[in-house]
């Protein structure tokens, strides 16, 4: 059978018994998945591309850590999620906004249901990475976790290791705090 | 700066070489065997420590005075052994932190499971209470070397603090009814007309009562009374003068 036609939780079943070729092709399918979400977190993609090779050391050393019954790819990404979360600690990169909840909340509109798919069409990544980084962290992961890894709110709780029904609150949230963020600096989408 | 990397070659030539290495399967199912103990223990331990409590209070007497009301409460808090509560959070925090560390336990169904089974416990604790069986498990649970120890130290037969006693009539005088407590001292009560008691309720030596009041130098001023009745295990505790004096039986 074709090694990429493999499912993740087979390939990993065969990567614990020392089939290298297993491991590389797990790496192959994911390293850039993984890469991606990781610079979108922590917003610099030379620390990105180390988180990833971090994530990945993880990922071998604890293969028999893994649960054959649940997915691969919300294993793997809440491994990278760990990873970028200690490494921002470290960092103390993200910063906190001081908007009250009860402000975005009561603010929230009704529009801002097609806000997110309207900036990812129009904006460069550049820009959108500029826009991300000036939200709350826990938003941000919910946001990229939703709109560019396109994960679901299952695999998102468990990435995340919270309630669907939190998931989808924090995704409302992350919407209406965007939308803040867009109308208090005065911009237009096509133009930040 | 790339949008794709390939980190494939380095990482398979880390494995090669052995700078990176597999966790065994083992190490998992210990680590899985380790939490489950851990949670199991500290949530039994927690409880157990819980009923010790209760037995602890309602040996010193403390439950007697949920008769007063609201004028009781400040007996049962002072009756309780902090400590112990203080040990018995601390635990039920360490048994939530470890649950937490599980795959399951931020989903959605492991919170009714949880809310459920708190309350089943709740209640089960409830009814073993008042039941007794609390009591008769305690009671061999206190002769344990480790536990006897405590409980040597806990239980007294009696009261804490210096808001209330219990006691055995010696001697009933004009306003002054003199109690002989669990340790033996004699203690004279001051009562009038204030107080409240049970209506046509004469004091008579021999008597066991439990009053609420505050100490006032050597006598203890009296603000509720009430008889203890003769099925009540503080009759047994509580020492008789042998013989009683013959006292009047006015009050």
């Amino acid at each position: 059978m074709d090694i990429q036609k493999i499912p993740d939780e087979e390939l990993v079943e065969r990567a614990r018994h020392d089939n290298q070729e297993a491991f590389s092709e797990i790496v192959k399918r994911y390293q850039n998945k993984i890469y991606s979400y990781a610079s979108r977190l922590v917003g610099n993609r030379d620390e990105a591309e180390d988180l990833t090779q971090e994530v990945f050391i993880k990922v071998y050393k604890n293969l028999y850590g893994f649960d054959i019954k649940r997915k691969f790819s919300s294993w793997i990404y809440r491994i990278a999620h760990n990873e970028s979360v200690n490494h921002i600690k470290k960092r103390s990169y993200f910063k906190i906004l001081s908007i009250e909840q009860n402000e975005f909340l009561k603010n929230t509109m009704s529009s801002t249901e097609n806000l997110i798919e309207e900036i990812i069409q129009k904006e460069s990544s550049e820009k959108i990475r500029k826009l991300l980084d000036k939200i709350s962290f826990k938003y941000k992961e919910v946001l990229v976790l939703r709109y560019f890894e396109e994960k679901s709110y299952e695999e998102m709780s468990d990435i995340l290791r919270i309630p669907t029904n939190t998931v989808g609150t924090l995704i409302n949230r992350a919407k209406g705090q965007l939308e803040q963020i867009v109308k208090k600096e005065g911009l237009k989408i096509s133009n930040f | 700066m790339p949008d794709k990397i390939d980190i494939s070659k380095n990482i398979k030539e880390q494995i090669s070489q052995n700078h990176i290495k597999m966790r065994s399967k083992w190490f998992f199912i210990v680590e899985k065997l380790g939490l489950e103990s851990g949670f199991l223990f500290s949530l039994l331990l927690g409880l157990a420590i819980l009923c010790f409590v209760l037995y602890i209070m309602e040996q010193n007497g403390a439950f007697e005075f949920t008769e007063f009301g609201v004028q009781g409460w400040p007996v049962i808090f002072d009756n309780i052994p902090y400590d112990l509560v203080v040990a018995a959070i601390v635990l039920f925090a360490l048994a939530n932190y470890i649950i937490k560390q599980f795959d399951f336990s931020y989903r959605k169904p492991f919170y009714l499971f949880s809310c459920s089974a708190l309350i089943l416990i709740s209640a089960v604790g409830i009814i073993m209470f008042w039941t007794g069986v609390n009591h008769l498990m305690m009671e061999k649970l206190a002769s344990a070397p480790i536990v006897k120890n405590i409980a040597s130290k806990k239980i007294t037969n009696s009261p804490q603090g210096e808001k209330a006693i219990i006691g055995r009539i010696v001697k009933v005088g004009s306003g002054v009814v003199t109690l002989q407590t669990v340790d033996g001292k004699q203690l004279g009560i001051v009562i009038n007309q204030k107080i409240e008691r049970p209506l046509d309720v004469r004091f008579i030596p021999g008597q066991v009562i439990k009053i609420i009041g505050s100490k006032e130098g050597e006598k203890f001023k009296a603000k509720f009374i009430s008889i203890i009745q003769s099925n009540n295990r503080f009759i047994k505790i509580v020492p008789i003068i042998s013989p009683v004096p013959n006292a009047s039986t006015s009050n």
